[in-house]
């Protein structure tokens, strides 16, 4: 005789199978499966008997009185609008148009020097052109809300925003590498090609890297406060910055220093890389936009920038302000009209559109806890003694951008 | 609430109108709170995945597809919510330690103790206990199908698995269960 398996009386128990009658009509005549059955029942009778915690006939209203208060503003994730269009599409023409929006920089650069005013007006509606990728990356990924990569859709609007964002140094370090527009083309569609690849949400915890990443941090804003400084002198008399730049070299340049401020980099750059892509796995929150896309940029910058550097020291070239900024200037010819949008987002633009934002959000929370963040600002408070917390806020800003987004020429 | 009505509400809550999804939370809050309360067997923890859930749900709402069940969907939601925080919280804290369960009353004559039957919380430990035996899969697969009644085809679109998978983790929580329980259901006969 056939006797039926626990599996096919789970079934049956629960109404799944096909042979219900069939496997009753065996009860008859089966004491064996008669008796299997009644000790599967039993057992899932008992732990019918399990009591769950009563709740009140309020109990909905309760949740979402908790709730109401945490619903994200402005909606949820669903496709990104604007006046009707998808700004998900709009946010790739950002990218592919960036090299356009260069070289209108530079033939309104041209236009200026000859027609006056009506040049200058449409030199900087080109200028703020070259430098809105970022800013529309943030807007884009703001609107989000969160970030899912799970969905191909969202994958593809995101990758477009971090390529935005990324745009001006990563099209300079294509050129610097001899790959050009060629090059910038056929990276723009292969980051589109991955947005149908999968990607599953991480759960590791940046915790360890956070640590290294911030040492190196405060390692590159040692160099980066001297170098910066000593750009701004260039500004202002040039002999004296090339004084100091000589000088400055002789310390850095000096046994392993240089080495270990490249490794420095190295380690900023991957630690900072391996976060941000953990963090846009796990569904960041739009708070993290800002260091998000900041801390992309600069590692893009970085590269770009030491690329440049060692290319030109290999070709024996003097890596100074004059090579930077060109003979007549960065407006002057169409090869260092590239570097604009690229300094000017490298500096200003974390300086004051980034760190700013993320800063408030650290006052406002993490930077009650330990580590770099918690540190500068008890020393913010102590500098500023009992101001508000808003000034606070803007000096801890300048203190962060100044540990994280140094570095800016570490090769030179 | 109707299907025209599930759609017209979903729809508001789209267009941005979140107050809209007050009559989705109170309609599903206790149903979302016995699911979440079975699965980490804490009533503290359970508040939590309920909130975490209903965000997500909100967040996600856009996902929803309108010909599928909105409770089952929700059920993905709980279920993925609570496994994640139990992930985050290491191994689920047992509720009864092995040591503490070989000592209960019932265990070793298996004749009932009418002292200690009386004592409904050490029969719920049992059970808590036996619950806790089953891997965080087999548990979630067999609350969806013993207690909240949903078939093995919408249990395996809520765990996100095949219909084999979705039965194999019943069968073997069913199983196991049978052994941590085996003295009860000699007293119970």
């Amino acid at each position: 005789m056939k006797h039926y398996t626990e599996d096919e009386l789970v079934l049956y128990y629960y109404g799944e199978t096909d042979d219900r009658g069939e496997i009753t009509r065996h009860f008859d005549s089966c004491a064996e499966c008669v008796e299997q059955y009644r000790a599967i029942r039993q057992t899932l009778e008992i732990v019918n008997d399990y009591d769950i915690p009563e709740r009140m006939n309020n109990y909905g209203s309760e949740v979402w009185q908790r709730l109401r208060d945490h619903l994200p503003e402005g909606g949820r994730s669903g496709p990104v609008r604007l006046g009707g269009g998808h700004l998900g599409i709009l946010i790739w023409l950002s990218p592919l148009l960036y090299p356009v929006a260069v070289e209108a920089l530079f033939y309104n650069a041209a236009l200026a020097r000859q027609i006056g005013a009506m040049g200058i007006v449409l030199l900087l509606l080109s200028l703020f052109w070259a430098l809105s990728g970022p800013f529309f990356a943030l807007h884009v990924l703001n609107r989000l809300q969160r970030i899912q990569v799970d969905a191909a859709w969202h994958r593809a609007i995101v990758y477009g925003a971090l390529v935005a964002a990324v745009s001006p140094p990563l099209l300079l370090l294509l050129r610097n590498t001899g790959l050009g527009l060629v090059g910038w083309y056929g990276a723009i569609a292969l980051i589109g090609a991955s947005t149908l690849l999968p990607v599953t949400e991480s759960k590791n915890s940046n915790n360890r890297l956070r640590r290294v990443h911030r040492i190196s941090a405060l390692l590159i804003a040692t160099f980066a406060f001297v170098h910066i400084a000593n750009h701004v002198c260039a500004f202002i008399n040039l002999p004296l910055h090339t004084t100091v730049l000589n000088e400055v070299r002789l310390a850095y340049r000096y046994g392993m220093i240089e080495p270990l401020l490249i490794l420095a980099v190295a380690v900023q750059v991957s630690t900072g890389g391996i976060m941000v892509w953990r963090s846009l796995l796990r569904g960041t929150q739009k708070s993290r936009n800002p260091q998000i896309l900041s801390g992309l940029y600069l590692g893009v910058f970085f590269i770009a920038h030491l690329t440049a550097v060692f290319i030109a020291r290999s070709a024996g070239v003097e890596t100074n302000f004059m090579w930077a900024a060109g003979i007549g200037g960065v407006l002057a010819d169409p090869h260092t009209v590239y570097l604009l949008p690229y300094y000017v987002l490298g500096v200003f633009g974390i300086l004051c559109a980034y760190w700013l934002p993320c800063s408030l959000e650290f006052c406002g929370s993490s930077i009650q806890g330990h580590g770099t963040e918690a540190f500068l600002y008890r020393l913010c408070n102590w500098r500023l003694g009992c101001v508000d917390d808003r000034v606070c806020a803007v000096w801890h800003a300048c203190w962060a951008a100044g540990a994280n987004a140094s570095g800016i020429s570490a090769g030179e | 609430m109707g299907g025209t009505d599930l759609e017209g509400i979903l729809a508001r809550v789209r267009q941005g109108n979140a107050d809209e999804f007050r009559a989705l939370v109170e309609r599903h809050s206790t149903r979302v709170f016995r699911l979440a309360f079975r699965m980490t067997g804490n009533e503290q923890d359970a508040e939590d995945v309920v909130q975490e859930s209903f965000l997500r749900a909100y967040q996600n709402i856009d996902r929803f597809e309108a010909r599928s069940d909105f409770l089952t969907w929700l059920y993905r939601i709980v279920t993925n919510c609570a496994l994640d925080f139990m992930r985050s919280r290491g191994t689920r804290q047992r509720l009864v330690s092995e040591s503490e369960f070989d000592k209960m009353p019932f265990s070793a004559s298996g004749l009932p103790d009418p002292e200690h039957l009386a004592i409904g919380s050490e029969f719920q430990r049992r059970i808590a206990f036996a619950l806790d035996v089953l891997t965080p899969m087999e548990r979630t697969a067999f609350i969806l199908r013993h207690y909240e009644e949903l078939s093995i085809q919408e249990i395996a679109s809520a765990l996100g698995v095949g219909n084999s998978a979705a039965k194999q983790g019943i069968f073997r929580a069913v199983h196991k269960l049978r052994v941590a329980l085996a003295s009860e259901r000699v007293k119970k006969i």
